[in-house]
């Protein structure tokens, strides 16, 4: 390979930087934090305090505090856990398949879309807690041998889920703190203040860069990437049987898995575009994170959203192919009955909406792209609550149909697991570094010193 | 093993002797803190005495029955009391008893709730100088009355109507302390009773009886014989047997509202308000001149010159019901070989309700149903008499009474305040009270002698002859109250009285006489306990010998509509006021019970409120919608109620059900407010209480009503081809018998199975409701609310649709007004073998047992409520919120069924304590549950059983035969093969 061709590719893929600005420019967001960080840290905790007050009042008065009701008895809280599964997943798929396929746009952006993930399974976790009637008693669904000689039911996807949701926190965790070993002691070795010198010494498990250490954590990180990747597809594969496997018309489809599936990396994307801008702006990483990214995951957008939307249109088909009067009654309410305005803000903010990236400057229109990635946000939000609320409102029986009640302490929970995640984002970006400084290094120029000579780093 | 010894403080004198060792300072330390503690309560400290020999007829844990009479209406049902520990708990009916046979309707269930009604008086009062209730004892208060009855000033007792022993203790009691007795009740039959006795001779001046399950074909004008009317349960019985026949009656429903029984009916007249008396003449001329002329000759004369002017087509048009439809019934009576004509309830109590009963009558006896449908012998006596309560009212209101008793009724809720019986009463030197609650009469009392209630209380009803139903205590009174009859044989005067030291002895006394009546062997003791253990003493009626049949009865020959008042109405409003008595609330009696006011209208499916019923075409005019708050007034009162839209009731009427909007009476009662119906009516000349006598204005009023309605939902109302509740027509379908024919090619398949299916060694309980039976009467709603503590949870949570009934009663309304399809279906958990709610429980809180049943362990529910969105029928419930009771309530709760937690599912489970109750008794005489053993309380509770539940397993139960009917089908299985173990039967209509 000419160095040429590693030059231009490198400028592609992380612009015009050198090893020296990568290393100066990621670990400078490590510095002292400013007023602004603990306005934000401390709003997003003052958020998810709020959102815990919820919570234990609800907890003290009955569910009853909730909007839910007979028979919508799924609803907020699940939607809020299917909607950050679904933003938990695309770090999962930015940072594991997308090494495997070797995409190299992934670079500066997997490590925030890995603590994305992270955070956001610490997120989507709490919820089935928060929505079941005695949370004190949730540790009956783990299968922990115990003198009443109960078991679990295997059968049920509800623990389905408690397995494919915790296996992926675990392997999606260790994932992201394997891929953060060197960059900690990078970190480490220009920390200023004792606390993070300890901090860093810790979690840097040693690493000091030699030749053994660096060929067993690729090695490592190879295998972590295969373990990893069929998670992307089972995580949020069993989090939609959740619906699938029931027999409600409108949840029972053989089309959920695929379709959740897409969704998520949908809303993980636009997700990281939402986190990466404010990021990129506040820490000056333009040269680091260029048009180029953003171009590769609008792209990524587009190919999801159109499978969402195929996604969409064949539950359509498929409930009037099957003239099944349940399946059929269900998709016309989702466009025309008491919930329509969620399935147009779904259509709108899923379907049409992103189609405008098919235009190449609006891909690389920061602005334009924010926007438009919280637009895909609520949009996903809504895609998920048109399934569990409208398919639950109406199903079988017209005399037990009914409605949902707006309730304060919803939006409470909802907002407060903002707060939760934007906590840990933000101790995050301040703790560790937001890029890794190691794979980014990867794809740009190696400094030598005559730059003609034949050997590479890599 | 350390032997362990309770000792009391001070008793062990090892403390001492020993020296305080950690162990007895803590002891000693705890007991002084108790002891400190005690010592600030302000009660004394009481001695009490372990059961050492326990009383041989209470078992801790096992309950024991008493027989009783419900005394909720006048019908005279017999009910049995389920008792755990001296309380009871369970109202049900009772099986032997003649009127009910079993069933009982869901006010009498509801007893229970007033009976541990909080809102009770709970020791006698007397009101203090400021007009607030002050405490005294009893003897205080006999005393204050005797001082009352020793003059011999002017003294009148106002009573409900009373029957048996009481009435003639109060007879003789009235005599012996100069005491003037009323009797008054609003929704009396004195002018049926009236017309009786002018059609058919003097002697039979009361309601007849009637028999439903003879009549071919029925005639009713109005009255709601499957609600409230006389007998309803007897009657929903007797009509239901018909309905599950191979021949099954045919009714014809005239009225200006759809009631529940006009729902039942196959061919609904809707009419202009007042005009069934035309409708009935119309009929009853057409009958005369298809030669139904069995009048004698002078009658006929008579007939023929006031019916000259009636002709069926201006009939039609004066009450907007299509010729051919009134021709239709008259047809259909001509050619029956027994039919019936009714008129009652309440849009017959206008101006003319006396001349409709007469006609109807005069149609029966042209029809000769008399001795056929018409049984004279058992006559109910009418004892409300109006005519002489307004001349009370009229009299002390001239100062010319100074002492008045007041049983329990409360007359003057339910007397329109326009009869000025408020000002009356305020007018008296002493009101004597022996009232239950403090409501809106008892208010007004100086003195309240609270009355125990019929569970706490010694008594007997007799309906009609050959009826003799006792009342006896199932308990010891829940407060410091005293039966009626007690005090009053305290308050007597003369010896012939004073001789009962109680009540139950001058009961004893007159049953001496039904004893020596009866004819029987046995002795008086073994009579009257043998007739205790029955629920009293049944026979055959002596006939009454006919002395002569009237050979003239005056009928006016005008074509004469009801009058409306229309004093001070501005604009000329053509809409009338009809207040009419429901399921929930009955005459306002049934109002401070959470289970009624939560029991959703069989109709309207409201709950918790007084509505007004207005047609669409009026309601589209005034720009009123369901939900809106309207105001009705007219010169007399004025109501603020929610609207309920529909096209059930004539474009003139606007129906409000009767029994809400109590001042006073209770917590409950008055929660529900909206105005008392009942001052809306003007008082008149009549002698009756007439109920749809008023025209009134409907206005939009400002704001919405957030009503509790359980299914408000669009389009909820309609199940189109869902086959939920499934109607055939009996002209293109024929039922097969009931019982005991089934034909194995019809009726329900299940359909071909891909795995093995659940094998149930024993037993395979299973259910199934004749929805031909089924009326929509919600007794079974209630019934199931006793049985298993369902909590009550009002209004509020009730419009987040957060009610817990285990069993929903679901109303379907597929037609239109003139093509009525109402469907009525009770569905509970559909316990299938293909349960969807089993497999995604992740704890097996819900699992299927080796009955087949799906049950539920509450403990073990985590609230994932996945079971709940699973459940196809959405039969599950759960528990939003921890429940309370107030004091004594929780005295009611059943000790068979546990009490759920906040955040835990729950549902119908067929009422396994029953099941394994009956296992149980089975297993300990070495033999299998017999058929009809074990009876869920839904089941038991149906006054027409439509439900059946038993053994599937066994071929021969009444239930598997059932379910092989070729009515039978099961909701949603060919469509998700969930293979419920419920069954339902085609309700049977007829179409043209």
């Amino acid at each position: 390979m000419s160095t040429d061709i590693i030059k231009d590719n490198a400028t592609k893929y992380s612009g015009e930087v050198t090893y020296h600005e990568v290393n100066e420019t990621v670990l400078s967001m490590l510095e002292k934090p400013t007023f602004g960080w603990y306005v934000l840290l401390l709003s997003c905790i003052a958020t998810w305090v709020m959102g815990f007050g919820c919570w234990i009042s609800m907890m003290i008065y009955g569910l009853g505090m909730t909007g839910l009701s007979h028979p919508i008895m799924w609803g907020v809280y699940i939607t809020n856990f299917v909607f950050w599964v679904g933003i938990a997943h695309s770090g999962t798929l930015i940072s594991a398949v997308l090494y495997l396929f070797r995409a190299k746009f992934r670079q500066p952006i997997y490590r925030l879309a890995e603590a994305m993930t992270v955070f956001a399974v610490m997120t989507a976790g709490l919820f089935p807690i928060i929505h079941v009637g005695r949370p004190w008693y949730a540790y009956w669904l783990m299968p922990i041998p115990n003198e009443r000689a109960l078991w679990p039911n295997f059968k049920s996807p509800l623990l389905w889920d408690v397995f494919a949701v915790s296996t992926y926190f675990t392997v999606s965790t260790t994932f992201f703190i394997v891929g953060l070993i060197p960059d900690i002691a990078s970190a480490r070795d220009k920390a200023k203040t004792k606390f993070r010198k300890i901090l860093y010494s810790i979690t840097s498990l040693g690493w000091t860069g030699n030749a053994r250490q660096y060929k067993n954590y690729v090695a490592a990180y190879l295998i972590f990437a295969a373990l990893a990747t069929p998670l992307v597809v089972s995580v949020h594969s069993v989090v939609s049987w959740d619906f699938a496997m029931s027999i409600i018309p409108g949840w029972h489809a053989t089309i959920f898995p695929p379709y959740f599936v897409a969704g998520a990396i949908f809303s993980g994307v636009a997700m990281v575009i939402t986190l990466v801008i404010p990021l990129r702006k506040i820490f000056k990483l333009e040269r680091i994170i260029t048009d180029f990214h953003f171009d590769a995951m609008c792209k990524l957008i587009l190919l999801t959203s159109g499978v969402v939307t195929y996604a969409y249109v064949t539950e359509f088909y498929v409930a009037w192919f099957s003239n099944n009067m349940f399946e059929r009654y269900q998709f016309w309410f989702r466009p025309f009955g008491e919930f329509k305005l969620a399935f147009w803000g779904m259509a709108f903010c899923n379907c049409m909406a992103p189609l405008t990236l098919w235009y190449k400057p609006l891909r690389t229109n920061i602005a334009y792209l924010f926007v438009m990635s919280i637009i895909i946000n609520i949009g996903m939000w809504l895609e998920r609550f048109n399934i569990i609320f409208t398919s639950l409102a109406r199903d079988f029986i017209p005399a037990a149909w009914g409605g949902y009640n707006f309730s304060w302490i919803d939006v409470g929970i909802t907002i407060g697991a903002f707060g939760w995640f934007g906590m840990w984002m933000t101790l995050f970006i301040k703790f560790f570094p937001s890029i890794a400084i190691v794979e980014v290094k990867e794809v740009i120029e190696a400094p030598v010193r005559d730059p003609h000579s034949s050997v590479h780093h890599h | 093993m350390q032997k362990k010894s309770l000792t009391i403080l001070g008793q062990n004198d090892n403390v001492a002797s020993e020296g305080l060792s950690r162990r007895s300072f803590l002891k000693v330390l705890g007991a002084a803190t108790a002891t400190t503690a005690v010592a600030c309560a302000d009660k004394a400290d009481q001695i009490i005495y372990p059961n050492v020999k326990g009383d041989a007829t209470q078992i801790p844990g096992l309950p024991s029955w008493y027989s009783s009479t419900c005394t909720q209406c006048d019908a005279g049902c017999g009910v049995n009391y389920k008792t755990y520990e001296g309380r009871v708990v369970i109202v049900e009916g009772n099986k032997d008893h003649p009127i009910n046979k079993g069933g009982l309707c869901a006010i009498g269930h509801s007893a229970l709730q007033d009976h541990y009604d909080p809102d009770r008086v709970r020791q006698p009062l007397e009101k203090d100088s400021n007009g607030v209730f002050q405490p005294i004892t009893w003897k205080a208060a006999y005393s204050k009355i005797k001082q009352a009855i020793a003059d011999d000033s002017k003294r009148a007792f106002l009573t409900r109507p009373l029957s048996g022993s009481l009435e003639k203790l109060v007879g003789e009691w009235s005599t012996d302390v100069a005491v003037e007795h009323y009797a008054y009740e609003p929704l009396d039959y004195a002018q049926l009773a009236k017309a009786t006795a002018a059609v058919y001779g003097a002697e039979y001046d009361g309601v007849p009886h009637y028999d439903f399950s003879k009549a071919e074909v029925v005639l009713n004008f109005g009255a709601d014989f499957l609600e409230t009317w006389i007998s309803p349960c007897e009657y929903s019985r007797d009509w239901a047997k018909s309905r599950k026949s191979k021949k099954p009656v045919r009714v014809f429903q005239v009225e200006p509202r759809l009631s529940l029984t006009g729902a039942n009916a196959d061919h609904h007249l809707k009419c202009k308000p007042g005009t069934e008396l035309l409708i009935a003449k119309a009929v009853l001329k057409e009958l005369l001149s298809r030669g139904k002329n069995n009048l004698p000759a002078s009658l006929l004369g008579e007939l023929e010159v006031s019916l000259a002017e009636i002709t069926i087509d201006v009939v039609a048009k004066l009450s907007n019901v299509k010729s051919e439809k009134i021709v239709s019934a008259a047809q259909r009576l001509a050619e029956a070989k027994t039919s019936l004509v009714i008129a009652g309830g309440a849009s017959a109590k206008t101006n003319n309700e006396y001349e409709l009963q007469v006609i109807c009558a005069l149609i029966n006896r042209v029809l000769g149903n008399v001795g056929q449908t018409i049984n004279l012998d058992r006559l109910r006596k009418v004892k409300s008499d109006f005519q002489k309560v307004k001349s009370l009212i009229a009299e002390i209101n001239d100062n010319k009474y100074s002492v008045l008793f007041v049983d329990g009724s409360n007359p003057l809720f339910t007397i329109p305040s326009d009869y000025k019986f408020g000002l009356a009463i305020k007018k008296l030197d002493l009101v004597v009270s022996f009232a239950s609650h403090l409501d809106e009469t008892s208010k007004e009392a100086h003195l309240i002698l609270p009355a125990s209630s019929s569970i706490e209380s010694w008594g007997d009803h007799q309906p009609y002859a050959g009826v003799s139903s006792l009342v006896q205590p199932a308990m010891t009174p829940v407060f410091d109250t005293v039966g009626l009859g007690d005090m009053l044989l305290k308050l007597s005067r003369s010896e012939e009285l004073k001789k009962f030291s109680e009540f139950q002895d001058y009961l004893k006394a007159q049953w001496q006489t039904i004893h020596a009546g009866a004819g029987v062997a046995e002795n008086f003791e073994t009579f009257w306990k043998k007739s205790l253990e029955r629920g009293g003493y049944f026979a055959d009626p002596i006939s009454v010998a006919q002395l002569s049949i009237p050979t003239s009865v005056i009928v006016t020959a005008k074509l004469d509509i009801a009058s409306f008042d229309s004093t001070k109405i501005q604009q000329k409003s053509e809409l009338v006021l009809l207040p009419y008595a429901s399921v929930k609330t009955f005459d306002g009696r049934a109002a401070n019970r959470p289970w009624m006011q939560e029991l959703p209208d069989p109709i309207t499916k409201i709950a918790w409120d007084t509505w007004a019923e207005i047609n669409t075409k009026t309601a589209a005019a005034k720009k009123i919608k369901t939900g809106d708050l309207v105001k009705i007034s007219n010169y007399y009162g004025e109501l603020q109620v929610p609207a309920y839209v529909t096209d059930h009731v004539d474009e003139n009427v606007i129906a409000v059900p009767l029994g809400n909007g109590h001042s006073d009476f209770g917590r409950y009662a008055s929660s529900v407010g909206g105005g008392n119906v009942y001052n809306m009516i003007p008082s008149d000349k009549a002698d009756h209480l007439q109920l749809f006598t008023t025209h009134v204005e409907l206005k939009r009023a400002l704001g919405k009503h957030k009503v509790a309605n359980t299914q408000d939902v669009k389009d909820s109302d309609k199940q189109g081809k869902r086959e939920i509740a499934r109607t055939s027509y009996i002209e293109t379908k024929v039922p097969g018998a009931h019982d005991d024919h089934h034909d194995d090619h019809h009726g329900h398949h299940e359909p071909a199975q891909m795995y093995e299916q659940r094998i149930h060694p024993l037993y395979q309980w299973g259910m199934v409701v004749d929805l031909a039976a089924c009326t929509g009467c919600s007794a079974c709603v209630t019934a199931c609310y006793a049985e298993n503590n369902i909590p009550t949870v009002g209004r509020k949570i009730m419009t987040e649709g957060r009610e817990m009934s285990w069993l929903r009663l679901e109303r379907y309304d597929d037609g239109t007004s003139e093509d009525l399809q109402i469907s009525f279906i009770p569905a509970m958990c559909q316990h299938c073998q293909n349960a969807p709610c089993e497999p995604v429980c992740p704890v097996y809180a819900t699992y299927h047992n080796e009955d087949g049943m799906n049950v539920m362990v509450y403990n073990r529910c985590v609230g994932t409520r996945y079971c709940a969105n699973n459940c196809v029928y959405k039969q599950r419930r759960f528990n939003w919120y921890e429940y309370e009771l107030p004091e004594p309530m929780e005295m009611q709760l059943n000790p068979e069924v546990m009490k759920r937690t906040a955040g835990v599912m729950e549902k119908c489970s067929f009422c396994v304590h029953r099941i394994k109750d009956a296992k149980d008794h089975a297993k300990d005489e070495g033999r299998l549950v017999a058929d009809g053993e074990v009876q869920p309380a839904c089941v038991k509770s149906c006054p027409t059983e439509a439900l059946v539940f038993g053994d599937l397993n066994d071929p021969n139960s009444r239930v598997s035969k059932l379910a092989k009917h070729d009515r039978a089908y099961k909701i949603l299985d060919h469509h998700l093969n969930t293979q419920p173990s419920v069954s339902y039967l085609d309700n049977l209509k007829y179409k043209a």
